[in-house]
């Protein structure tokens, strides 16, 4: 969690004068900008495999944020990587959904090495892969848990009743694990 | 036992999780960010979001109103024939005479075993002897829903000349999409639900459909990724039903 600590520059311009707590204070885009761009485009670059479309993306974040007035305040920061988790992927699922419409002819591919078929960036693969075919709400937690979310901040990220995060959490771990098995096999 | 599955299963997926990081040695660009930043918040961001369905909403006005016509909508059909047709031709790969592999160049087809619709087991090679039309398809896949009512007029038409068709579904939810759909269109050839193991052996198979002839001695004798035309496959599969 520590790499989403750093301060949030707020601009005392930008603070509203109703305002009462420093944590609601309404933060500019671009401060926001500055201090969660980098971070926010990481989450995406995670998720998908483009760095360039997770610099879009992040930007999209950025601005669904701005126009949103329930997500300002002290929910900022949760929402921002909420959103940018779920923009993620969606992102995945579109790839998932082009690449099988528009997938060159498998049969006229060379098949993988075994290195290839063992390598990380397989891996990697899969587990994307994974992420995008499991339900998005378990997904989303799995993301965001491996984000370095604890219980609190999960349940304020995602809406959920604080009591019930490690359940879900549990559930979520164990429909990424059933998925894995069931499309891969036992490794 | 429980909870240290639990732990297990919490800790494989930490580490699989772990694995996906950013592309090595890659920072996301702060300046060309703020542009694009500034440039969406400038307004080019809300001119797409206000037209970006005005071609699309175009675009099915006059589909709609010309498909209202009678002579339009044949001429539509006609239109979508013409393009499969060129298409299969530009593409080359779909040509009959291309497509038929010469008797000693074809490789025998890989053998698999798998459960139909009633749950019955179907193996490949229990076809030796028959032509065998296996297709790979989907219930979500458009084309593949052009391909099966003629496939299942091949089976009602050739079943009884040594000819099966084998149609293996490749979607990820299995018999639940695949029972209601072939149920729904009277399917009355074999189905199966595939796997990711099916599939490597054949390939890979990221495109479908993906059809292939299957001549008396279950080797390959055609392959078809995509949308081909009904002649093409009927002219191949009599074909091989002829060879000896």
């Amino acid at each position: 969690m520590d790499a989403r600590n750093e301060t949030v520059v707020i601009k005392p311009n930008d603070i509203k004068p109703n305002d009462q707590a420093a944590s609601d204070a309404v933060v500019s885009l671009e401060a926001m900008f500055e201090a969660q761009y980098e971070r926010i485009a990481r989450v995406i670059a995670r998720v998908i495999r483009d760095p360039g479309r997770a610099e879009e993306l992040a930007v999209e974040v950025l601005l669904k944020w701005s126009r949103n007035p329930l997500a300002q305040g002290s929910k900022a920061e949760g929402w921002l990587y909420r959103a940018a988790a779920r923009m993620a992927l969606d992102e995945l699922r579109k790839q998932a959904r082009r690449n099988r419409y528009e997938g060159l002819p498998a049969l006229l591919r060379r098949p993988p090495t075994p290195e290839e078929l063992h390598s990380m960036t397989e891996e990697q693969d899969r587990v994307r892969t994974i992420l995008g075919a499991i339900a998005r709400r378990h997904a989303e937690l799995l993301l965001l848990r491996s984000q370095g979310f604890n219980y609190d901040e999960l349940a304020a990220a995602l809406d959920l009743n604080a009591a019930s995060v490690g359940k879900l959490l549990s559930r979520a771990q164990q429909a990424f694990r059933k998925e894995y098995v069931e499309k891969y096999g036992e490794e | 036992m429980g909870k240290n599955n639990k732990i297990n299963v919490r800790r494989w997926v930490d580490d699989r999780l772990a694995m996906l990081t950013p592309p090595e040695g890659w920072r996301p660009d702060m300046e060309a960010g703020l542009a694009r930043l500034d440039r969406r918040r400038e307004g080019g961001g809300a001119w797409n979001r206000q037209w970006a369905w005005a071609p699309a909403i175009a675009a099915a006005v006059i589909i709609i109103s010309a498909l209202a016509f009678p002579v339009t909508r044949v001429s539509a059909q006609r239109c979508v024939n013409a393009c499969v047709v060129l298409w299969n031709n530009f593409s080359g790969s779909n040509r009959p005479s291309d497509a038929v592999v010469a008797t000693g160049e074809r490789k025998i087809a890989p053998d698999f075993k798998l459960p139909d619709a009633a749950g019955k087991s179907v193996r490949l090679s229990e076809f030796r002897g028959q032509v065998v039309l296996l297709n790979f398809w989907a219930t979500w896949c458009g084309p593949c829903k052009v391909e099966i009512p003629w496939f299942i007029e091949f089976e009602r038409a050739y079943g009884d000349a040594g000819f099966a068709v084998l149609g293996i579904s490749l979607d990820e939810d299995g018999w639940k999409s695949v029972k209601p759909y072939i149920e729904a269109k009277n399917v009355n050839y074999r189905v199966m639900v595939g796997n990711d193991e099916i599939a490597r052996m054949y390939g890979g198979l990221e495109s479908i459909p993906a059809t292939l002839l299957i001549d008396k001695a279950g080797r390959i004798a055609a392959t078809h990724v995509g949308l081909v035309e009904k002649k093409t496959y009927e002219e191949e599969l009599k074909a091989l039903i002829a060879e000896q």
